[in-house]
């Protein structure tokens, strides 16, 4: 199934249309989810056909970017435009048990699961048409997951999407007119300041960002300038799922349920190695919540004129957040 | 890295009712473990990938979780 991009030419950004998407599975019982087994769910439902497995990842049946570029092309009056929104999509489903999250997962198993985004980056960054890789999850109803069992995705876009697009061009001028990688500066100031960081080990640092767009916000950052998931070394990989496992459990026990996040991973774009020295890769956690029975909604000022206004200072959500990692 | 190609869709690398054919096995043998990594192909032509540690620790099931 195709999808298209408009161009929004009052954001010079492009919106995907993949209207396919509206006939996909709205929160199935286990007996009929896609990314249980066989052992579990009904054969003609299950997206892994295998008895039992650890991590799999499979190309979304319904997604939003794709290789197949079928589309009526129209005469489309100036300055309107039109194109395939080329690219791939795919699902990582973390473990065979439905009931699981992230925080739930073994270190061990969170180790495969990082092994698995480096596999698929190195593989969709080999389609010369693939600009950007980004793996994410969406957890909880409320940030829209669809799917309860345990599960992330993996988009590889044909150009770098907007929001990445601001962060590297803020780094690579920070680049410009210092001569040094902006995150890694960040990292200096947050071992100065330390009031903000929640975890850390040998070559982690986990901490609430000096001016998050949502309270309780974490950016797990590697201390040494890595740009990308395919640099990490076996000791940053093992070092990785301590942090990643402790910032989930964190978020769990902060107010004592399964806090709902969109995580994302930041890395250096595609096949191009002139972003290898601003980029330093970045892992984001963004939590709704901004207490346990409150929602941080995008309103006015945030949707309409891209100016967020947070509730709790990021030094109150460190605190707060590293007494729920004890 | 070790390579193993399969024959796509000449059923000897089938995996349950859905005809799921292998197309590759990768090794990656790692200071203190082997990760693996299975491609199949299934009936509708999209790809699967399977990645594993040899003689990894099964799931942690949830209690009153039964399957």
């Amino acid at each position: 199934m195709s999808s298209t991009r408009r161009l929004d030419v009052l954001a010079n950004e492009w919106v995907i249309f993949a209207t396919s998407r509206q006939n996909r599975m709205y929160k199935p019982p286990v007996d009929l989810c896609p990314l249980c087994p066989l052992s579990v769910t009904e054969p003609q439902f299950t997206e892994i056909p295998t008895p039992a497995f650890q991590v799999a990842v499979f190309e979304n049946r319904f997604p939003s970017l794709s290789t197949i570029e079928t589309y009526e092309q129209h005469q489309l009056p100036e300055p309107y435009q039109v194109s395939p929104a080329y690219g791939h999509c795919e699902v990582i489903v973390y473990s065979e048990n439905h009931e699981l999250t992230f925080s739930d997962l073994t270190l061990e198993r969170i180790q495969l699961v990082i092994h698995a985004w480096i596999d698929r980056t190195l593989d969709l960054e080999s389609d010369s048409r693939v600009s950007y890789v980004m793996p994410f999850e969406n957890k909880g109803e409320l940030v829209g997951t669809t799917l309860s069992h345990p599960h992330g995705q993996i988009y590889a876009y044909p150009d770098i999407p907007p929001v990445v697009a601001v962060r590297l061009t803020a780094a690579k001028e920070f680049l410009a007119s210092t001569g040094n990688c902006l995150q890694c500066t960040i990292l200096t100031a947050e071992n100065v300041e330390k009031q903000r960081m929640v975890a850390t080990n040998s070559t982690w640092i986990a901490f609430v960002p000096f001016a998050p767009r949502f309270p309780f916000e974490v950016h797990v950052v590697p201390l040494r300038h890595v740009p990308s998931l395919t640099d990490l070394s076996e000791l940053e990989i093992r070092e990785l799922s301590q942090l990643l496992s402790k910032v989930t459990k964190g978020y769990d026990n902060l107010w004592g349920f399964s806090l709902p996040y969109v995580m994302a991973i930041h890395q250096r774009p595609s096949n191009d190695f002139d972003w290898r020295e601003p980029c330093h890769l970045r892992i984001e956690f963004k939590p709704f919540h901004r207490s346990a029975d409150k929602v941080k909604f995008l309103a006015g000022s945030e949707l309409a004129a891209g100016a967020f206004v947070v509730d709790v200072l990021p030094e109150e959500a460190a605190a707060q957040l590293l007494e729920a990692m004890r | 890295m070790t390579t193993v190609a399969g024959g796509v869709g000449d059923g000897s690398n089938e995996l349950g009712p859905l005809h799921l054919a292998l197309v590759e096995c990768h090794r990656e043998k790692m200071t203190t473990t082997v990760v693996v990594r299975q491609k199949y192909l299934n009936a509708s032509g999209r790809y699967l990938y399977l990645f594993e540690f040899e003689n990894a620790e099964s799931d942690p099931q949830i209690p009153g979780h039964s399957k």
